[in-house]
C-alpha cells in the first residue's frame, strides 16, 4: 500500500481513539450551527419573503452547508507544524523518506474524513428534526460546487502551511495563528454570508482568497451566480490555489534553511 | 473584614503573577488579544449589518439585540476574569500540585479559581462596556429606569454566580474523577447559544436553556429585565437558581475534596 495511504489510515485510527476530543469538536460545531440556524430562521419567519436575495430554503441550506464545509474545508492539521517547529520535532519528519506536504495532506484528509462523516450525520438529524426546507440544486450546479469545494480544500491546506511556517521565525506565533484563523473564518463566510456585511467591507474581502473557501462554493450550489460569474470565480479560485501553493513552497524552503531544531 | 483584605491581597498577588506571565509572552498574548477583538468586532458588525436589512430580530430592535450579545460578553468576560484558574485544575490534580494548595492557609477553591487571571479579558472589557453603554443609551426614552438598571446589574451578577457554580461543578468532577478536562470546554461551547436572544430558539431548546443548562438565565434575563420584559416570577426563579446551584456545587466540591487521596509520589 502507498505510504501516504498508510499515514491516512493510521491517523484515521488515532482520530477514532480520541473520543473526548471528537465529542467536544462536535458540540462546538453543533452549538454554532444551531445558533445561526435559529437566528436566520427567525429573520426569515415569513417563508414567502427573502433576505438579501436568499430565499428561506437557500439560507437554511447555507447554514447547514456551513456545518459540512467547516468540517471539510476549514480544518487543517498543518497548524500543528508550528509546535513541531518550535519544539524541534520537525527534524523527525524531515528525515523520513517522504514529501512533507503530501504527508501533511494525508493527515488532513483523515481528519476531514471523521469530521465530515460526523457533520453529515448531524446535518441530516437537524434537517429531519426541524423539518428544514432544503434547497436542491440542479446536478450541474452541484457538480460545479463539488469542483469548487475540492479547490477550497487545497486552498485552505496551502494557506495553513503558509501560516504554520511562522514557527520558523517565532515561537510565539500561536496566538496570532488563532487570531488569523478566526479572521479567515469570518472572511470566508463560515459564520454568515458575506452579503450581510456593509458593501465596502464585503467588496474588500472578495479581493482576498478567503471567500473562495466557503462563501463561493455554497453560492455556486445555491445557484446565486450566473454562468459567467461561476467561470470567473473558478478561474480566480484556481489562481489562488496555485498562488498559495507556490507561496507555501517558497516560504517553507526559506524556513527550513533557518530551522535550528531547538530542543530536538 | 480582615479576612476579606487578606483574600484581596492574595488575589492581587496571583493576578500580578498572571500579568507577569502574560507580559513575558507578550507577542503571543497580543495574538490572543487580537483574536478576541476580531471575534467581538465581527459579530457586532454582523448584528448591526443585519439591521440594515430588517427592523427587528424576533421583535427586538438593534439596541436590544446588541444588548443581548454584549451582555453575553459581559457575563463571559467576568467568568473568565474571575474563575479562569478552574481551566487548569485537571493538570493541578494529575501532577499532584493540589496537595500544595491543600496545605496553604487559604480556601482551596479560591486558590484554584484565582490561579490564573486573564488580563487580556480586561482589555476586551473596554470595548464591550463602551458598546454596552452605547446600546443602553440608544434604548427609547423611558425604557431604562433606575430600577431596571439595578435589576440588569443584579442579574448580570446573578449570571456570573451561576457561571461560578458551573465552574465549581466542573472542578468537583475534575478532582473526583481526575479526568473531565473537557467538561469546562463543553460549558464554554454551550455558552455560545447565549449570543442571541433565547426567544429565537425552538420551544424545547428554550426550556433546556432556561432550566437544564441555564444559559438563558445568565445571558438573556439581564437584558430582558433592562427593557422591562422580565416578570417578577422569572427574577425570583433566577435568584433561586443561582442560590441552589451554588449550594449544590459547593456541596459537591466538598464531597470531591473528601474523596481526594492525592496522586503525587
Amino acid at each position: 500500500m502507498n505510504k501516504y495511504a498508510h499515514v491516512f489510515l493510521t491517523s484515521l485510527k488515532q482520530q477514532l481513539e480520541r473520543r473526548a476530543s471528537w465529542i467536544m469538536e462536535r458540540v462546538r460545531s453543533l452549538t454554532l450551527i444551531l445558533s445561526l440556524y435559529f437566528l436566520w430562521n427567525s429573520l426569515l419567519s415569513d417563508p414567502t419573503k427573502g433576505f438579501l436575495g436568499y430565499s428561506h430554503s437557500q439560507m437554511m441550506t447555507y447554514v447547514l452547508g456551513l456545518a459540512l464545509l467547516r468540517a471539510l474545508v476549514i480544518t487543517s492539521r498543518a497548524f500543528e507544524l508550528t509546535w513541531e517547529i518550535a519544539q524541534g520535532r520537525l527534524s523527525h519528519l524531515l528525515m523520513r523518506p517522504m514529501d512533507l506536504f503530501a504527508y501533511q495532506l494525508s493527515l488532513d484528509l483523515s481528519d476531514k474524513a471523521v469530521r465530515v462523516a460526523s457533520a453529515a450525520l448531524e446535518v441530516a438529524v437537524l434537517a429531519y428534526i426541524f423539518d428544514a426546507p432544503l434547497f436542491v440544486a440542479h446536478p450541474a450546479s452541484a457538480l460545479l460546487a463539488g469542483v469548487s469545494v475540492t479547490l477550497s480544500v487545497l486552498l485552505y491546506f496551502f494557506i495553513g502551511l503558509c501560516m504554520a511556517s511562522s514557527g520558523f521565525w517565532s515561537s510565539e506565533s500561536v496566538g496570532f495563528l488563532w487570531a488569523a484563523g478566526l479572521l479567515i473564518e469570518f472572511a470566508s463566510g463560515a459564520f454568515f454570508p458575506l452579503d450581510v456585511l456593509p458593501d465596502t467591507l464585503a467588496h474588500a474581502l472578495r479581493l482576498l482568497p478567503f471567500p473562495y473557501l466557503v462563501y463561493f462554493p455554497l453560492n455556486v450550489y445555491l445557484e446565486r451566480f450566473s454562468d459567467a460569474e461561476i467561470a470567473q470565480g473558478l478561474i480566480l479560485q484556481s489562481f489562488w490555489v496555485v498562488g498559495c501553493w507556490l507561496a507555501a513552497r517558497w516560504i517553507w524552503r526559506i524556513g527550513i534553511k533557518s530551522y535550528q531544531a531547538e530542543g530536538g | 473584614m480582615r479576612t476579606l483584605r487578606r483574600y484581596a491581597r492574595i488575589w492581587w498577588r496571583l493576578a500580578a503573577m498572571s500579568f507577569s506571565e502574560t507580559w513575558n509572552t507578550r507577542i503571543n498574548s497580543l495574538g490572543w488579544l487580537l483574536g478576541k477583538l476580531v471575534r467581538l468586532i465581527f459579530f457586532f458588525i454582523f448584528i448591526v449589518a443585519i439591521f440594515k436589512h430588517t427592523d427587528s430580530i424576533h421583535g427586538y430592535t438593534l439596541p436590544e439585540a446588541s444588548l443581548f450579545f454584549l451582555t453575553f460578553n459581559v457575563v463571559d468576560l467576568l467568568a473568565q476574569l474571575l474563575f479562569r484558574g478552574i481551566y487548569g485544575l485537571r493538570r493541578i490534580v494529575t501532577e499532584g500540585e493540589l496537595d500544595f494548595y491543600l496545605v496553604q492557609p487559604v480556601n482551596v477553591l479560591f486558590r484554584v479559581a484565582c490561579q490564573t487571571v486573564d488580563f487580556l479579558d480586561c482589555v476586551v472589557a473596554v470595548p464591550v462596556l463602551a458598546l454596552t453603554a452605547w446600546a443602553i443609551a440608544q434604548l427609547p426614552a423611558g425604557t431604562v429606569t433606575p430600577g431596571n438598571l439595578t435589576l440588569y446589574i443584579l442579574l448580570i451578577a446573578n449570571g456570573t454566580l451561576i457561571a461560578f457554580a458551573m465552574h465549581v461543578l466542573v472542578a468537583a468532577l475534575a478532582v473526583y474523577s481526575q479526568q473531565m478536562e473537557n467538561a469546562i470546554w463543553l460549558y464554554r461551547d454551550l455558552m455560545v447559544l447565549g449570543r442571541f436572544p433565547v426567544d429565537i430558539y425552538a420551544k424545547g431548546m428554550q426550556m433546556v436553556l432556561t432550566f437544564l443548562v441555564p444559559i438563558a438565565v445568565m445571558t438573556s434575563f439581564p437584558t430582558k429585565a433592562l427593557i422591562g420584559l422580565l416578570s417578577a416570577r422569572w427574577i425570583a426563579y433566577a435568584l433561586l437558581l443561582s442560590t441552589v446551584s451554588i449550594g449544590v456545587s459547593l456541596w459537591l466540591w466538598l464531597k470531591a475534596l473528601a474523596h481526594y487521596s492525592s496522586v503525587s509520589s
